[in-house]
């Protein structure tokens, strides 16, 4: 059960309440493709030299550590997708926004909720130590790092997803007598759009 | 056992319970437009999948469109683009599809309603966190990812987990003048930026019941801006009159068997709620965000708040980045900020009842001349009936530019309508979020007639500030 622990190294992005129109700018979402959007991430914030996606020091990281209310507002995927091209494969925050949180877990990007208390010390170690490495124990449901660790909060059914990364689709292809049988006994009168 | 008006929907679309504790659920209408669409259309390609019910799906360009000349696009590569592969897509799938300036196109949560494709007890997804606003219909409405839509063109189904379930009763009625809007961005302040995270709310009470359906799609609208996953209103009379006008009934049945059917859409008496929070409408007054997120609003009588006002460490560091992006300082009044632009349309507020509030406003009476206020109508029939009210004149004749064409234009920098560096605006929209409106750009939002006092004045303004003069 290899997608049980990740490990990786991680960026402090030491903001609250970043809506995906600040992940991935709207003007950014013009290429109609699932890859090819390494470059929009954060596509205003990179502008300023001293955004953390700027150094060098985080180059390497897997694992994107952010605060309360992460990835709010728009439902655009772009915004996972970006994040995913850049090379993160784990998100971790307090909170999400809702499309995003499901967004993500189809993309195979693990967001990962903590504790107010958990994102502040990871931004504090990561200050400190950007070679800290960031264990993701989804077994135990812990963040690890060094003799440090905090609480992982997740529904057994999305852990359960992640860790099978099976297609949602062909899996409700599978119940397709269950949806021609739904169908049958449908509501006829409902309206239609032709 | 009673039942909330969100379970009884639910109930009714579960085909099955997963085993990822999500519930299979049939949709009943799929809403579609030209961004977060065309990969989904790719990857069904690739896959060889086919979508499973055109005629229950219903495509519309609204995002990056001009709303200047059909021309403007033809002339414009890169949104053409998308357009036009929706077209294409649409064509090859079947799904009836609303070019630019044809009949029926509009912004996607504008043209359903008054289409009456939106229907009680019924379930409706759209690629567009906004589709929260039909849950003014007492459907069960969520915004969804491009993944998903995937997902709903090949099964006509989605696997949605189950949501907690909040009531927000709103006693006594709003005093005069005061809008959904208003109301809108009071409880977002009140709840916080993700009070509603892994909620459904319904909104009750005497303020609801009195709110015309217009003001409830506009309170549904802003809900996802407190995080939730869907907002709903139960059936009452102003629903049913709004379906009334809008809704062809098929054959088969009757419009009185299909009105007592909508009826049956509310929660039951007994039925209890995960969470409750009670508001009294006496309490609700104008406002206007000064921050970077909707909750970040204040009244004409409050001042910008500083750090310490804040409880929670999250949202001290917000204003801190506020005051920064915004260029604004604790203790200023709203009427202490000079404005630029001004918006009144979008999804939230370009509505026929939006535009009639805010042309009464500006009639004789003149835009300011630092002030550009920017009018445009929601959909083909809001813009129909505008001309035919002779609202287009009124906002004209008052120094507006009015425009002929529909679209989400200002409320997001898609489109030619977005805003430069430095631009400040008040805006009739959804979103003060950084860049929303354009790279640098910051942005107020407001109810309509707010707006359009503001537009008047040069400065956030109250409506009350010019009626009584």
């Amino acid at each position: 059960m290899g997608r049980e622990l990740i490990c990786g190294y991680g960026m402090p992005l030491e903001k609250n309440n970043v809506d995906t129109d600040q992940i991935i700018p709207a003007r950014f979402c013009y290429v109609p493709k699932r890859h090819g959007h390494e470059n929009s991430l954060f596509g205003d914030w990179r502008e300023k030299k001293d955004f953390v996606i700027n150094n060098p020091i985080y180059k390497k990281a897997t694992i994107l550590v952010a605060g309360y209310g992460f990835a709010t507002g728009s439902s655009r995927e772009y915004a996972v997708w970006a994040i995913k091209d850049y090379g993160f494969n784990v998100v971790i925050a307090q909170s999400f926004g809702e499309i995003f949180y499901k967004n993500a877990i189809i993309n195979d990007l693990l967001p990962v909720k903590t504790s107010s208390e958990a994102t502040h010390a990871l931004w504090g170690i990561l200050k400190k130590c950007p070679e800290e490495v960031i264990h993701i124990d989804l077994y135990d449901e812990l963040i690890k790092v060094g003799k440090q660790s905090f609480p992982i909060f997740i529904e057994p059914g999305v852990k359960n997803k992640y860790l099978l990364n099976q297609d949602d689709i062909s899996l409700t292809m599978e119940e397709l007598d269950k949806i021609l049988l739904y169908e049958s006994k449908r509501y006829p009168y409902l309206a239609t759009t032709e | 056992m009673p039942e909330t008006l969100y379970e009884k929907i639910r109930k009714n679309h579960c085909i099955e319970k997963l085993d990822t504790g999500e519930e299979l659920i049939y949709i009943d209408m799929h809403l579609l437009h030209e961004i977060n669409t065309p990969q989904a259309f790719d990857a069904l390609r690739d896959k060889n999948r086919t979508v499973r019910h055109p005629e229950l799906t219903l495509a519309t360009v609204d995002h990056n469109t001009p709303t200047s000349s059909v021309e403007d696009l033809e002339s414009d590569f890169v949104r053409r683009e998308h357009t036009m592969l929706l077209e294409k897509n649409c064509k090859e799938y079947g799904i009836p599809f609303r070019g630019l300036g044809k009949n029926g196109q509009g912004i996607t949560h504008v043209i359903a309603p008054e289409e009456g494709l939106v229907l009680p007890g019924s379930t409706l997804v759209c690629c567009d966190s906004h589709t929260t606003t039909h849950g003014a219909f007492a459907t069960l409405a969520i915004g969804i990812g491009t993944s998903q839509v995937e997902h709903v063109l090949a099964t006509q189904t989605l696997r949605i987990p189950k949501f907690k379930s909040m009531k927000i009763d709103i006693k006594n009625r709003l005093r005069n003048n005061i809008s959904a809007k208003d109301l809108a961005l009071y409880i977002i302040r009140k709840i916080g930026t993700g009070g509603g995270f892994g909620y459904v709310i319904e909104y009750t009470g005497e303020a609801i019941s009195n709110l015309t359906m217009e003001g409830r799609m506009t309170l549904c609208n802003m809900s996802v801006e407190a995080g939730a996953g869907a907002a709903i209103i139960g059936v009452d009379d102003i629903t049913i009159n709004y379906l009334q006008e809008n809704y062809k009934c098929p054959e088969g049945t009757t419009l009185q068997k299909e009105v007592e059917r909508w009826r049956t859409f509310v929660s039951d008496p007994e039925a209890t709620f995960d969470k409750v929070v009670e508001i009294d409408a006496d309490d609700v007054e104008e406002n206007v965000t000064w921050g970077i997120n909707p909750s970040q609003n204040i009244t004409f009588a409050e001042s910008i708040p500083s750090v310490d006002d804040y409880d929670e460490e999250y949202q001290k560091q917000e204003a801190e980045r506020a005051y920064e992006y915004m260029r604004l300082q604790p203790g200023m009044n709203l009427a202490d900020i000079k404005i630029d632009k001004a918006f009144i349309g979008s999804c939230t507020n370009g509505r026929i009842e939006d535009l009639r509030e805010s042309a009464a406003i500006l009639k004789n009476r003149q835009v300011n001349h630092n002030v550009h206020l920017l009018v445009v109508p929601g959909s083909m029939r809001v813009l129909k009936q505008a001309i035919n009210e002779g609202l287009d004149t009124v906002f004209k004749n008052a120094g507006a530019d009015f425009r002929y064409l529909p679209g989400c234009s200002m409320c997001v920098g898609l489109n030619k309508d977005s805003l430069g560096a430095g631009v400040r605006s008040i805006s009739a929209s959804n979103r003060n979020f950084e860049g929303r409106q354009g790279p640098g750009a910051m942005t107020h939002i407001a109810s309509p007639r707010i707006v359009a006092a503001s537009a008047i004045l040069g400065r956030i303004a109250s409506p009350s500030e010019i009626e009584e003069a």
